[in-house]
């Protein structure tokens, strides 16, 4: 058997013109066959291969997914021992037409075999992808930001430079103490893993029965972090992203545990630095704490008095202990309201509605998504 | 078993010869409804040949019409070694780029059906899979299946803050049918809080979901914010009810028709399983005209728990001490080690994904102990 390659130019109309042919003629062990099988992979202009064809196919009373299979090549597996994919095929004239379900995908190689044992291997796109033109991911943040952390701390997100793999986080992440050591059951392993809706932003959370007093986990194990005592968030370079590329570096962050904090935020206790109206000024709130840098994006905004949001560009400053509004239009010279989903959370899970430790048990609450206004007048 | 085939996606295995217009190329049918899948998992089969699939990208709970098969379904012998290796292979993605998110079987045919994202990161392709008794693989179109869609109310949306989208999103961590409803448990991103949500079936709008209160053993305190992991419906003292089992496993039984929307609701702490645990999946079954609960933990294995009268049990409401153990009682069957997904194939046998110690998981059935 030999391999040649061919360019034909607008074999057929409704074909993408200028595909690239790549074709394998069976050139022996064939010889009652006036006019040979031959496989070929058919490929848009961009060179990337979209149904591979396996000319005049034989008549046969097998099934058409018998006579021509194609198989995805691995480095350390036998393609042959697995399944080929799974796709349509379909005859066209005497040509028997395979189209993958999923397509195929660059920077594979796969391998058509047909039944009578034509072998063709072939790459998803001609070219080689350039896996240097992709930049590679990196952690660009770690929230809470700042180098303290209360030692109930309930929840950190990890925001990285591009979608990460999901399903394996929990290999590379370690939580260790001032010694090096490793602090175990530190996380709540979510085998779902909790990442926003691109993929880049994991949400990782304390276990929550250490975090919470008088509970079983904690007094057997303590939390995982002391008061006065300093911590180190491992993230290891080899978690791979969504390319399956490993980071560009592992991270080591350090922070220093504070004492607890088991106080609802409370919106009246906040600091207000306020604009002058008619201008664009922003208008600061301070809280005197962290709050959650992903809800405080969400669950803060500003209304005027008939209850229309005011548009405008949200910031955190301070390590999340500020957020800032600057509105698209000037401020009117009328009553305004900083609003708060009381859902809104600090750092360790306590919200405006209740402390992360406090039983609601016989308590009624109000239905949750209840909001907190303050008022307030541009200057 | 013979070598596994491939069969093809719902389509048509091959279409007519000449079928395909030289003008009109034929494109992947996989785009056949306007409602698409963004993410897929977890399952839970229904009424008669609905299939309930969760969407947790979309918010939404989609009900699919699973397409009728003449393969035989998954005997009391059946395994597959390297189930997700086959599955990559037919899928055209190397094994590190499949995850699993569901295993469900069609308790009419014993067809095992598993929700895969195929790639590695939040744009993977979420794919139905469907796995028939000779370990044939076949691709479904999940979204030409869809027959109806539910969006979650209460659930965090994708509704644009006052500068671009929302970063919010709820896992759906597990999904049932119990009683004509459709039952949701889900794990925010962001906020940290329980809710078990219920929908009618058919879909009309889903309700607001009601807050779960329980009294959480293995804490010493009540907890109303830990989060469901799995929980399967089970006839208590003749009403419905969801067994639900939390983070560090206790157990607690709340009445269906007690879900309202926006109701709280007191869940009874039926037992404590221990902590530093994590339960995977709870199938309910009958042996020797006994009830029991079968139960996949992450460091506990797999547990076997009576289920008689279970109305019976007193609610726990004091500390279990030292990680210990409370209420009822249960057995580890010793025999089942890494088990990663379960569900019942029949009155007799379940089948789960499975882990050996070679690596490689299995789709197995067992018999039910």
């Amino acid at each position: 058997m030999s391999l040649t390659a061919r360019s034909s130019a607008a074999r057929r109309g409704g074909w993408r013109a200028l595909g690239i042919t790549v074709s394998a003629l069976l050139l022996s062990g064939c010889k009652s066959q006036e006019s040979p099988a031959e496989l070929e992979v058919e490929r848009d202009a961009e060179g990337a291969a979209r149904a591979v064809v396996l000319r005049r196919a034989v008549p046969s009373r097998s099934a058409p997914i018998d006579l021509l299979k194609v198989y995805l090549v691995t480095s350390e597996r036998s393609q042959h021992a697995l399944p080929p994919l799974v796709g349509v095929h379909s005859f066209r004239g005497d040509d028997l037409v395979f189209e993958p379900r999923f397509g195929f995908d660059a920077g594979q190689r796969y391998r058509a075999v047909s039944e009578s044992g034509i072998d063709l291997v072939f790459s998803g796109v001609e070219r080689e992808v350039d896996a240097e033109a992709i930049s590679a991911t990196t952690l660009q943040a770690i929230h809470p930001s700042g180098p303290t952390w209360p030692e109930n701390v309930l929840r950190v997100y990890l925001q990285f430079s591009a979608p990460m793999s999901i399903g394996r986080a929990y290999e590379f992440l370690r939580w260790r103490d001032a010694a090096g050591e490793l602090v175990p059951h530190a996380f709540l392993e979510i085998a779902e893993e909790l990442w926003d809706p691109s993929g880049t932003r994991l949400t990782l959370l304390f276990d929550p029965g250490r975090v919470k007093r008088g509970l079983v986990p904690h007094e057997e194990l303590g939390r995982a972090l002391r008061g006065g005592e300093r911590y180190t968030l491992e993230v290891d370079a080899r978690w791979p992203d969504a390319h399956g590329r490993p980071l560009v570096a592992g991270t080591r962050h350090a922070i220093t545990a504070t004492a607890e904090d088991l106080a609802s935020p409370a919106i009246e206790a906040w600091t207000l630095a306020l604009p002058t109206a008619g201008t664009r000024e922003t208008l600061r709130v301070a809280f005197g704490e962290a709050l959650d840098a992903a809800l405080l994006r969400e669950w803060l905004w500003i209304e005027t008095s008939d209850g229309a949001r005011v548009r405008g560009a949200i910031a955190l400053e301070d390590e999340e202990h500020a957020w800032t509004f600057t509105p698209d239009e000037p401020w009117r010279a009328a009553p305004h309201a900083l609003v708060a989903n009381e859902g809104l959370e600090d750092v360790c899970g306590n919200s405006l509605r209740a402390p992360f430790e406090v039983d609601l048990f016989e308590r009624v609450t109000p239905p949750a998504g209840a909001l907190r206004k303050r008022s307030f007048e541009p200057r | 078993m013979r070598t596994p085939w491939l069969a093809l996606a719902c389509t048509a295995l091959c279409s007519a010869a000449g079928a395909q217009d030289a003008a009109a190329p034929t494109q992947p049918s996989t785009k056949a409804s306007a409602a698409r899948f963004a993410s897929l998992g977890p399952l839970a089969f229904g009424p008669s040949g609905v299939l309930f699939a969760a969407d947790s990208k979309a918010a939404e709970i989609a009900a699919l019409r699973v397409p009728a098969s003449t393969a035989k379904g998954l005997a009391g012998d059946f395994a597959l070694v390297g189930v997700d290796a086959r599955c990559a292979s037919a899928l055209g993605v190397e094994l590190e780029a499949l995850r699993i998110v569901d295993l469900a079987i069609d308790p009419a045919t014993q067809l095992a059906y598993l929700a895969v994202a195929r790639g590695r990161g939040a744009d993977a392709q979420p794919v139905l899979l469907r796995i028939d008794g000779s370990g044939a693989i076949e691709a479904l179109d999940a979204d030409a299946l869809t027959i109806g869609r539910a969006a979650l109310s209460d659930a965090p949306s994708d509704e644009p803050d006052a500068r671009g989208r929302s970063s919010r999103q709820e896992t759906i961590t597990d999904l049932g049918f119990a009683d004509g409803k459709v039952i949701v448990a889900g794990l925010s991103n962001a906020e940290f809080s329980s809710c078990l949500r219920t929908i009618p079936y058919p879909f009309a709008k889903a309700e607001p979901g009601a807050g779960i209160e329980i009294y959480h053993g293995a804490h010493g305190k009540l907890e109303t914010r830990s989060p469901v992991r799995t929980f399967l419906a089970h006839q208590v003292g003749g009403e419905a009810h969801i067994v639900a089992a939390y983070t560090c496993t206790p157990l607690v039984l709340i009445p269906v028709k007690q879900l309202a929307p926006g109701a709280r609701v007191r869940g009874k702490t039926i037992a404590e399983l221990g902590n530093r645990n994590r339960p995977l999946d709870m199938i309910d079954y009958a042996k020797d005209g006994q009830p029991f609960f079968l139960m996949a933990n992450s460091s506990r294995g797999v547990m076997k728990i009576p289920a008689h009268e279970l109305e019976k049990w007193q609610g726990i409401e004091e500390r279990v001490d030292g990680g210990g153990t409370q209420g009822l009682p249960y057995e580890k069957v010793a025999d089942l080690e890494g088990v990663e997904q379960l569900d019942k194939l029949d009155a007799t046998h379940g089948v789960v994904l499975v882990r050996g110690a070679d690596g490689k998981l299995a789709l197995r059935a067992i018999v039910l102990p």
